[in-house]
């Protein structure tokens, strides 16, 4: 173990750890993109701060690795994407969709209007859920607009024409299935 | 109510603006800040072969994979040697059965076979040739004949002891129960006296049944 340890020290002690980012600053760059990708996925704001908490021990957890790192933002947003899908295995999103809808009513509408708005949103979400996992994954981070399409196409593993595709198809399905 | 496809588009617009316009609550960056800042707790080794044992990840794969195979493993060995054991035995028997046949039309005494180790030489020496089963090392197996002859003198030099008691026969029975009722009439056709004691005492009764009643003039005479 020792050797080992010695061994890491040796690999990250030149050059390589002056070009290792520090942690304060990806949590000072990232933490806002990371808690809208986890929202997008559990759409409760204490559960999503949560997983931000999570991803950063995880990177503290792995620090040495970072230097490695060509993309941190996509690799963060993967971690991010990943853990919130863990954590939602636990909670019902069901749930969050009526507290999350309600808060995406505009304020000052009559309270039919209301309604109607907040049931419109409930049906947009449920529609989202049941989309294909990869289609689901494209609109969600296509709507972080610090996340370019190759960004995008980093995460998912795909190329970037696949990416668009799996865009139209997704907002294609989603408008089909809320009209039924 | 019905919505038009505009009002549909419009609000998956708002919802996906909704995603990208989140603001992360006041103070997050403190708090994860703060939590990084805390000593990392140092992970007990109970509590990493429990995550080996029962987490997702892959050396946890690999330990349970490992364990799994290594189970699986000994159960056949184990299997394997049980199988195998008994066929092994039966082999070794039919092995010296076909030798004795062979050697007995010789009738050449096994102690005096070319092909056993004579009795002088170290145990420790080498078979001359060790594809030959070693006779004197393995017990024969009992043939049908020798374990007739045994059994035949066992019964005889056992212990003599005397006879069980034979059922009885109807007339004995019959006999048992007479005796158990202690009936005298039924009694009495065993013994020529008593038969003829019998015989004559239905003989008084049946002729003081029929004999003519006493009259009454000489009744009240008496009286």
């Amino acid at each position: 173990m020792a050797a080992i340890g010695e061994q890491s020290l040796r690999w990250f002690s030149a050059e390589e750890v002056e070009a290792e980012p520090d942690l304060a600053t990806l949590v000072r760059d990232y933490s806002a993109l990371l808690y809208r990708v986890a929202l997008s996925v559990l759409r409760n704001s204490a559960e999503a701060e949560d997983v931000v908490q999570d991803v950063f021990v995880r990177v503290l957890q792995r620090q040495q690795e970072l230097a490695r790192i060509n993309e941190v933002r996509p690799w963060l947003v993967r971690i991010a994407w990943n853990l919130a899908l863990d954590r939602r295995r636990k909670i019902r999103p069901e749930q969050m969709d009526e507290i999350f809808a309600e808060s995406l009513v505009s304020p000052g509408l009559p309270a039919d209007q209301a309604l109607a708005e907040a049931r419109r949103i409930r049906q947009v979400l449920a529609a989202m859920e049941r989309l294909p996992k990869h289609e689901r994954q494209a609109l969600l981070l296509s709507a972080m607009d610090e996340l370019s399409t190759p960004e995008i196409a980093a995460i998912l593993d795909r190329t970037e024409s696949s990416v668009r595709s799996l865009l139209f198809r997704a907002r294609a399905r989603l408008r089909e299935r809320i009209q039924d | 109510m019905e919505f038009e496809p505009k009002q549909h588009d419009d609000a998956v617009d708002k919802v996906l603006a909704a995603l990208r316009d989140a603001v992360p609550p006041e103070g997050m960056e403190a708090r994860i800040a703060q939590r990084l800042a805390q000593p990392r707790p140092v992970q007990r080794a109970a509590s990493r072969w429990r995550d080996l044992l029962t987490g997702s990840n892959l050396a946890g794969a690999w330990v349970r994979g490992a364990l799994t195979g290594a189970a699986v493993a000994s159960i056949v060995i184990a299997a394997t040697l049980l199988l195998h054991r008994p066929i092994q035995t039966t082999t070794d028997h039919s092995k010296i059965a076909v030798h004795e046949s062979v050697s007995a039309p010789t009738a050449t005494p096994v102690s005096a076979s070319p092909r056993t180790t004579p009795a002088s030489a170290p145990r420790s020496a080498p078979c001359v040739s060790p594809a030959v089963p070693r006779i004197r090392e393995i017990a024969p197996a009992p043939t049908g004949e020798k374990l007739l002859a045994e059994e035949t003198h066992n019964n005889t030099a056992a212990p003599s002891h005397p006879a069980p008691a034979l059922s009885l026969t109807p007339q004995e029975r019959a006999l048992v129960r007479l005796v158990h009722t202690s009936d005298p009439k039924d009694l009495a056709p065993l013994t020529p006296e008593m038969h003829a004691k019998a015989q004559a005492q239905d003989e008084a009764d049946f002729d003081r049944f029929f004999a003519t009643p006493a009259s009454p003039s000489s009744s009240q005479h008496n009286e």
